[in-house]
């Protein structure tokens, strides 16, 4: 029988982690043969394959090995093996809640063709959390808690790679992880772009969780800055309408880092050894428990590993500063939806299906609303969008212009209006047209 | 003086408030289809707050958010659109009291039909004198458990092993929960790394100076906005902005497994407070996000004679104090001596000074010197209650003993 969900989980000479995941993964509320998993070996050099070849799970377990070849190439040649419709990328650190592959399932079949961005969050054991941990935890945690608003606009910098599930003709289709970002981050990011492309949409899924069994160290934490600053280089080299959503636009704004850096007579390995002499500040900082201290040392830290691998990629600050002059700061040929809210607000999610849209002005009746601009390789605006940007950035013009209307003609409403309450009044700022009358004096 | 406390729907029709002959103010909480947009207050003219008026201060306070409310209605209502609520967790609520019939009547008398079936209500009673909190707990649909403990916080802990809700819900019994309270509480737990949710607790009554005096100089209030904290964003230290344990929901699971209410801080004991900001610092420091929500209101009936005012203002300083030292000498927070110090200096210190030099809006001097004594007295406080607590904490029932699983 043919499996419903395949998961690929790259992994290097980390047995422990994995074993934990696999084992989460014998524990899901659906049954074991509805799934497989996957394990590429990528240039383990201990025994992993061995060890894993041994279990005997309740599910199907397969290991692939291959030389050293960066997860990128791992997770394809995982998804080339896979029998599933549906493809499941799981970091080897995962630990499945019970309901994780429930979760992922239930979103393909209620939104076929999406991709799902599953939950997760570092464990917590009853003990202080490391401030190093709990800044990048908070980080999670706040994108996360974007991401379950309706009215959130996803982009390609929503698209991870730890907990997701997609489709794998759309996977195939937008051709794959490019393997060429080995020993840089940001494949993810680059795999977002074409998926977007297609037009695809993104869905978050809280129920799909998981916690991730990592743990950020400082080191660890400027090394992954100093991958990501090379990996947007070459994100944004491949993609220039990506580059005003990458922090390297700084180079572009002439941000402080650029605009000092000549008169330090920065070069790139100035840079990357600046985070050593802070490593040290920042230990110290750590044991005194000074927080305010330590989370600015880190930000330092970050900032200056991230540019430092930014320019050890272009080579030199010319050259980035001749990178950042090319590069686009607005997103160019994006469709632009006019939408007249008095006649077109009823029927606003088969209009955006219709007319997929990256940006859209709005209007009611021939009095300016508002503009909706358009976010760097994003999905098409939904209902949720428009909404939501009436209400929070545009609510004094529509009310405004929805009151000129209905004086004009007392007609005028919403067919599903049930308020009822905006009845007369010029719209002369907010308080006319409101629902009370005050109650004349006795 | 006095003030009238008035809760008013906007989005409703609006009265004129007659009938005010003796007060000088109303505080008016506002709210458009029970959204809390703020409070505002104004003057009492002839006994009487004519609608105009409060229309008017509404309007020059919180146009902005009633523009926003009214265009909300609007699109919202038009337009077919997915809402992603779900379904809250269970909870159960605990009303912890000691010898207080009146004032827990009062609250259980709001709590129970608000927390009709889906929650349970615990009452534990601490170390009681008489038998009247047992007898009243009869006419209500609770569930009565005798804590002979004395101390909130061994209530608090003996309320979450009793309990089998998912959330507990921490109210006081000289609070009254408001409309809409439970669900406003239960609705951030959605999140898994929220571990507690704090609400708005505004006065119920504000009859006299000393209640003002109150109001004015220690409220409860943390603002009318919606917010999340964690370590990353606020010292754990500076906890008690987050909110009040006047009333709170936090994790069952968290308050059983890490032991989050010490018993030697809060009532009951030497230290008198802070045993809600001590847990708090934990949840934080533990890497739990704290959601404050205002529209959870809860009425708070504040102290209303001049000595207890300057008994709770001094306890409130003994506890603060003494959880100050517990942080520093348990879990090796500097940062604590910084802001024990820097409290002491620009709060004590400075109205104690603008109290002499007879500025019209000082703390009165006789508080702040009352807080101060307590502040000398909190370190003799704290190791003196830790002492008699560690000796009963020995002799702990066997039942108390709940299993120490790892909560991750």
């Amino acid at each position: 029988m043919m499996p419903d969900l395949s998961i690929v989980i790259p992994t290097r000479d980390r047995l422990e982690h994995l074993l934990l995941t696999l084992e989460a993964l014998g524990r899901q509320t659906v049954p074991g043969s509805t799934f497989e998993v996957i394990v590429v070996a990528d240039g383990c050099r201990d025994d992993t394959a061995a060890r894993v070849r041994s279990l005997d799970p309740t599910f199907a377990l397969r290991v692939l090995e291959q030389p050293a070849s960066g997860a990128a190439a791992a997770r394809n040649r995982g998804a080339a093996a896979a029998a599933a419709p549906i493809l499941l990328f799981l970091d080897d650190d995962m630990e499945a809640s019970t309901g994780l592959l429930g979760a992922h399932l239930a979103s393909h079949r209620s939104h076929p063709g999406k991709v799902a961005l599953g939950y997760f969050r570092f464990p917590r054991n009853g003990r202080d959390a490391d401030i190093v941990v709990s800044h990048v935890d908070n980080w999670w945690g706040d994108r996360f808690s974007s991401m379950c608003r309706e009215s959130h606009r996803f982009s390609f910098v929503d698209f991870f790679t730890g907990n997701v599930s997609l489709p794998r003709d759309l996977f195939v289709l937008s051709g794959r992880f490019d393997e060429r970002f080995q020993g840089w981050a940001g494949e993810d990011y680059e795999l977002a772009v074409r998926i977007l492309k297609r037009g695809a949409r993104f869905r978050f899924v809280r129920e799909a969780a998981a916690i991730h069994h990592d743990k950020p160290t400082l080191r660890r934490v400027m090394e992954r800055a100093y991958a990501e600053g090379r990996g947007h280089v070459l994100i944004a080299s491949r993609h220039p309408e990506t580059f005003p959503a990458l922090p390297l636009r700084e180079a572009a704004d002439g941000g402080p880092w650029i605009r000092i850096g000549p008169r330090l007579r920065v070069r790139p390995w100035t840079l990357t050894r600046l985070p050593i002499g802070l490593s040290l500040l920042l230990k110290a900082a750590r044991r005194l428990k000074v927080r305010r201290i330590l989370s600015s040392l880190l930000g330092c830290a970050r900032y200056c590993s991230y540019w430092g691998g930014v320019l050890n990629e272009l080579g030199s600050l010319q050259e980035l500063r001749r990178f950042a002059q090319d590069m686009p700061m607005k997103p160019s040929d994006v469709a632009v939806l006019e939408l007249d809210l008095g006649t077109d607000l009823e029927r606003l999610g088969a209009i955006l299906e219709e007319n997929p849209a990256g940006a859209a002005g709005l209007w009611y009746g021939d009095k300016p609303v508002g503009y909706i601009p358009s976010l760097p390789v994003s999905e098409s605006l939904r209902a949720e969008h428009i909404l939501d940007a009436i209400v929070q950035d545009h609510d004094t013009e529509f009310l405004a212009a929805h009151l000129d209307r209905k004086q004009r003609d007392p007609k005028v409403g919403f067919s599903r209006e049930h308020t009822g309450t905006v009845e007369r009044g010029r719209s002369m700022g907010i308080p006319t047209g409101l629902p009370w009358e005050p109650e004349e004096a006795p | 003086m006095a003030t009238k406390i008035v809760e008013h729907d906007l989005s409703g029709k609006l009265r004129d408030l007659t009938g005010l002959g003796s007060y000088s103010h109303v505080l008016v909480l506002l709210r458009w289809r029970g959204r809390v947009l703020g409070q505002m207050r104004l003057d009492v003219d002839n006994g009487t707050v004519a609608a105009l008026s409060i229309w008017r201060a509404a309007h020059l306070k919180f146009g902005g958010a009633i523009t926003s409310c009214v265009t909300e209605d609007l699109v919202y209502g038009a337009t077919p659109h997915s809402t992603g609520r779900r379904g809250n967790p269970s909870c159960s609520i605990v009303v912890c009291t000691r010898d207080r019939p009146e004032d827990l009547q009062r609250c259980l008398a709001a709590v129970c039909p608000s927390a009709g079936a889906r929650a349970e209500v615990l009452v534990v009673d601490n170390a009681p004198s008489d038998d009247r909190t047992a007898l009243l707990s009869k006419e209500f649909p609770v569930r009565y458990t005798l804590e002979p403990r004395r101390g909130l916080n061994w209530a608090r802990t003996r309320g979450a092993e009793e309990a089998s809700g998912e959330i507990i819900v921490y109210i006081d019994d000289d609070a009254i929960s408001g409309s809409g309270w439970l669900d406003a509480l239960l609705e951030p737990f959605a999140n898994p790394e929220v571990g507690a949710v704090t609400a708005l607790i505004m006065p119920a009554e504000l009859e006299n100076e000393t209640q003002e005096g109150f109001e004015r100089y220690c409220t409860f209030v943390r603002g009318f906005r919606r917010r999340e904290y964690t370590a990353a964003t606020i010292s754990p230290l500076a906890a008690a902005k987050v909110g009040a344990g006047a009333c709170m929901a936090i994790r069952r699971r968290l308050v059983n497994d890490l032991g989050l209410f010490r018993a030697e801080l809060d009532c009951g004991t030497a230290t008198r407070s802070g045993g809600d900001t001590y847990a708090f610092y934990r949840l934080l420091s533990m890497g739990y996000r704290i959601v404050y929500n205002p529209e959870a209101v809860v009425w708070h009936r504040h102290r209303r004679t001049e000595p207890e005012l300057r008994e709770t203002l001094a306890g409130y300083s003994i506890g603060t104090y003494a959880f100050l030292l517990r942080a520093l000498i348990d879990h090796g927070e500097i940062g604590a001596l910084h802001i024990g110090f820097r409290w002491f200096f620009s709060h004590h210190l400075r109205e104690l000074y603008r109290g002499f030099r007879g500025k019209t809006d000082a703390q009165p001097i006789s508080l702040t010197l009352a807080e101060i004594g307590g502040i000398l007295s909190a370190p003799g406080a704290y190791l003196r209650s830790r002492k008699e607590e560690g000796r009963k904490t020995v002799d702990r029932p066997a039942s108390a003993a709940a299993s120490r699983a790892s909560p991750s």
